[in-house]
């Protein structure tokens, strides 16, 4: 096996990266998307020290971490969906135009 | 040996795509980029002799896919929505990324070359940790030689992109 800083620095890496993109774009999606990067990250940091250990608690809760990454991504881009049909606009930036966050009636 | 080319291999592609994902400027693309970000990571899981895992991350991989397929039409309308949305923020996300990751590289190559050895599977216990664990053992932990230059990192980088995203949100 890899020695474990290996795991420890990819983790860390996807976990930054992940940082960088929920706090730099304003889109919805983009932000949904390095929110499961940084579920990813902890995914392998848990099963690097699983592996280390030798012990499958680890396992089993980077697969829990797996099935909410799913339900995570079809509930949010569902709701995205149903925001974007209601206000036509999906970014967290305060409304600069009139017609932009006014409800569809 | 081939064990650590695949890795590097797979580590390199789920940081590449990881960055192209944060970076890009229309929904589609960072969903591609998002979807072979999930790939390489379930590489990872196989590297890591976990094949329930891997087979739950291609399960993830397919119903991100129909998720993707099933939105599509809502996701291409996002992309005409979000065309207002400054490049240079997707510009810096991409210049932050990629300055963070070649710090993470040069770190790692830096503490593999002069600093051998691994303090911190030294001082983890084999078998468990001692419960309940005092302030003294988590900074012991902490503070390690491993995680020292990370968490140093990590806070550098936060405080940038918030000092980053502060500037740009004056600048609007």
């Amino acid at each position: 096996m890899l020695p474990i800083s290996d795991y420890l620095f990819l983790s860390f890496t996807l976990l930054l990266i992940g940082v960088i993109g929920v706090i730099t774009r304003r889109s919805l999606v983009i932000k949904l998307f390095s929110i499961e990067m940084i579920l990813n990250a902890a995914g392998i940091n848990l099963m690097a020290f699983a592996r280390f250990f030798a012990d499958a608690a680890g396992e089993t809760f980077a697969a829990f971490i797996i099935l909410m990454v799913v339900a995570q991504v079809l509930v949010a881009l569902a709701i995205i969906a149903v925001v974007f049909t209601r206000w036509f606009n999906v970014s967290t930036a305060p409304a600069k135009h009139p017609e932009q966050g006014v409800p569809a009636s | 040996m081939p064990h650590e080319i695949i890795f590097f291999i797979l580590g390199a592609g789920a940081i590449l795509f990881a960055a192209l994902t944060i970076s890009a400027r229309t929904v589609v693309y960072s969903a591609i980029c998002f979807v072979l970000t999930l790939f390489a990571t379930a590489g990872i899981y196989l590297q890591l002799h976990a094949p329930l895992l891997f087979a739950a991350q291609l399960i993830a991989i397919f119903c991100v896919v129909a998720a993707l397929i099933l939105f599509a039409v809502e996701v291409s309308k996002l992309d005409v929505a979000l065309a207002n949305e400054y490049h240079w923020r997707a510009k810096a996300a991409a210049i932050i990324a990629t300055v963070v990751a070649l710090l993470e590289i040069a770190f790692g190559v830096a503490q593999r070359h002069f600093l051998p050895g691994e303090r911190l599977t030294v001082l983890l216990p084999k078998a468990s940790f001692p419960w309940p664990l005092t302030v003294a053992d988590i900074l012991k932990y902490f503070l390690s030689y491993d995680l020292l230059p990370l968490a140093m990192m990590a806070l550098a980088t936060v405080i940038a992109t918030v000092g980053i995203r502060a500037v740009f949100r004056r600048r609007d």
